[in-house]
């Protein structure tokens, strides 16, 4: 009888083991969720960069298709410029809210605000 | 009775087992809308055969199982899922079922959750980015609670064929 | 080891997992899953609740890609636009859900005497307002083009039969977005979650928001950088659609010319108008309507809106604003130089 006790703690102990790393799981990604500020930097589907939103960031982000003038300063994300034939990359609003983004059809380019302070509109029209 | 021929037609009744057990859990509606969590019933019949036929048996009906019900109900994209999950699960099957140190209950648990694990891994691989690994700590969950299910059933079975 | 520990133990394991289960589903609930891609030539943000909202993102971009690749586009092979061009002047079957679409923009250019033609597209390529060098066409090549556009050279037929006369070219490009919005509804309905998806800037909201206010969608400034809201409508369920003269054009001798093309004149339309929205019942419905009455201008917009019991927005050149009774309650002005007025 003895071994077969032995046996139900060491299940017991598994389980809890399982748990603990499952609750430290759950831990972990409510805290990620919102601690970071992230500016994420996608060409064609695939993310490419990925920096803070406080960092101060000047740089040109070379696609396949163009280039684009990624500019992140005091908590705010812009393209400066870009050799895109529409340039509405340019002309769009500074983000820093979480899901809001900047998009540059010609060069499958996409810069998202992840995590941080949430906006006030769900979506808007265009 | 010639025990070739027996182990044969046994084993085929265990690959049919096993199918319908993938079959009929087509037919359940997902009852916790979380994507990846099942009750894993074929994996009750992979524990018989790990703890009457040996690892080696095991592995075989898995994998053939997993192939098999591929092609015929969950497609090609599942069919990767089940089998990242199914290789890490079974291997830690038999590892911890080979220490002695746990019961049937146990080994099932350990093989669900190690099932959930290794779906996400392949997920990860297909679906855009490492955001699945989200996913893992509910599935840790839920691999615990169908493992200790399927662990208990199989308990069962292991007892009541144990003649065969 | 005492019986006692083993019940102590299993219920301290039950309730740590009933916390975290609890946990997660109320973080999985709560959270907002948003993604911007480019996918159908334009710009797709999802913004989607509730917890199979991952899931449901991956089978509506697989929607989309199946619309851009094998329905709508008319630029790919093999899309079935591109093979009724192909056929104009035969009699030819289409598929269900396109005879169900082509059936229902027709509605609407009747009920618009023609402000939308799904027909303009020999126009759309001579003035090539989204390719690289766009200028002002000849007026006499205008004049010939116009002779190939026109709602009424496309025939319905019964068993989902159409055809289409020589020479017209079918350009969905007014109307996929919205098209798209009703697609991608259906499986936000079917993975049971909530949000708001918007197709280059034709929003669908499906569901209610888990915090239980109501959505807030942001209408484009039409004369401020993109992204930035004049006025805000809240909604409850619903597809809202905005057509203005600022998305794409080109400026020659100071004169602005734009993507929307008047087909009476061959002309960018010339309403006094800088954007419309309408909100409906369908994105179908809502993208029509926008297009239609951007091109017809507020007087005549008005009654077709109302024809098709959907709500709308104009705002003219001089910053007014207009709207409908249905949603007055609904819309707030966040810009001071924009200014609510009674239709005349």
């Amino acid at each position: 009888m003895q071994h077969k006790n032995s046996i139900i703690r060491n299940d017991i102990f598994l389980i809890l083991v399982l748990l603990l790393l499952s609750a430290a799981g759950f831990t972990i990604l409510l805290f990620t969720r919102h601690a970071g500020k992230n500016v994420e930097v996608f060409v064609d589907g695939q993310m490419l960069y990925s920096y803070s939103l406080s960092d101060t960031v000047n740089e040109v982000i070379n696609t396949k298709w163009g280039e684009n003038h990624l500019v992140i300063e005091e908590g705010k994300v812009f393209i400066l410029e870009a050799d895109c034939p529409d340039k509405l990359c340019v002309r769009q609003k500074e983000i820093d809210k979480n899901g809001e983004s900047i998009v540059c059809l010609p060069h499958k380019l996409v810069v998202s605000v992840t995590g941080g302070e949430e906006r006030e509109i769900d979506a808007i029209t265009k | 009775m010639p025990s070739r021929s027996k182990n044969i037609a046994y084993l085929g009744i265990m690959l049919a087992l096993a199918m319908i057990a993938s079959y009929i859990e087509t037919l359940i509606p997902v009852f916790v809308a979380v994507p990846g969590v099942k009750l894993g019933l074929a994996n009750a019949v992979v524990m018989l055969l790990l703890y009457r036929k040996g690892w080696r048996t095991a592995v075989v009906i898995s994998f053939l199982r997993i192939v098999l019900s591929g092609f015929l109900f969950s497609g090609i994209v599942m069919m990767v899922y089940s089998f990242s999950g199914a290789a890490l699960s079974i291997i830690v099957m038999v590892l911890l079922k080979k220490s002695g140190k746990f019961s049937v209950v146990g080994v099932s648990v350990a093989g669900g959750v190690m099932h959930n694990a290794g779906q996400i891994l392949a997920a990860c691989f297909f679906v855009e980015n490492a955001k699945m690994f989200y996913y893992l700590p509910v599935l840790i969950v839920s691999g615990i609670l169908t493992g200790a299910i399927i662990g208990i059933l199989a308990g069962i079975l292991i007892k009541r064929l144990s003649q065969f | 080891m005492k019986s006692r520990k083993i019940i102590l133990s299993l219920i301290v394991a039950a309730v740590v997992m009933g916390i975290a289960v609890i946990a997660f589903w109320g973080y999985e609930k709560r959270e907002s899953y948003d993604v911007t891609e480019t996918a159908m030539s334009t710009v797709i943000s999802y913004h989607l609740f509730g917890i199979n909202k991952k899931e449901a993102k991956v089978k509506m971009a697989a929607i989309l890609d199946w619309l851009e690749n094998e329905k709508l586009s008319w630029r790919k092979e093999k899309t079935e636009v591109a093979n009724i061009n192909e056929q104009a002047g035969n009699k030819i079957k289409v598929s269900p859900e396109m005879y169900g679409w082509l059936k229902k923009v027709q509605a609407v250019s009747k009920d618009s005497k023609g402000a939308l033609d799904i027909t303009v597209s020999p126009l759309a390529r001579l003035w090539n307002i989204e390719g690289e060098r766009p200028s002002v066409p000849a007026v006499n090549d205008i004049k010939e083009c116009l002779k190939l556009v026109g709602y009424e050279r496309l025939e319905f037929f019964s068993n989902e039969q159409i055809r289409m006369e020589k020479g017209t070219g079918l350009d969905l490009g007014a109307v996929g977005k919205g098209i798209a919005c009703d697609e991608l509804t259906t499986i936000m309905r079917e993975c049971n979650v909530a949000g708001t998806v918007s197709v280059g800037g034709s929003i669908a909201v499906v569901g209610e928001k888990p915090d239980g206010s109501a959505w807030k969608l942001g209408i484009q400034d039409p004369r401020a950088n993109t992204g930035e809201a004049m006025g805000v409508l809240t909604m409850n369920e619903g597809f809202l659609s905005t057509s203005g003269d600022y998305e794409k054009y080109f400026v020659e001798n100071g004169v602005r010319y734009h993507h929307i093309l008047d087909p009476h004149t061959g002309k960018p339309a010339d309403s006094g108008l800088t954007s419309v929205t309408i909100a409906a019942g369908d994105g179908l419905t809502s993208d029509a309507l926008s297009t239609a009455c951007f091109v017809l201008g507020a007087d005549e917009g008005i009654k077709l809106a109302e024809k098709y019991k959907a709500e709308a927005i104009f705002i003219d050149n001089d910053r007014n604003v207009y709207v409908t009774n249905g949603i007055r309650e609904n819309f707030k002005i966040i810009k001071d130089d924009y200014h609510l007025e009674d239709f005349k």
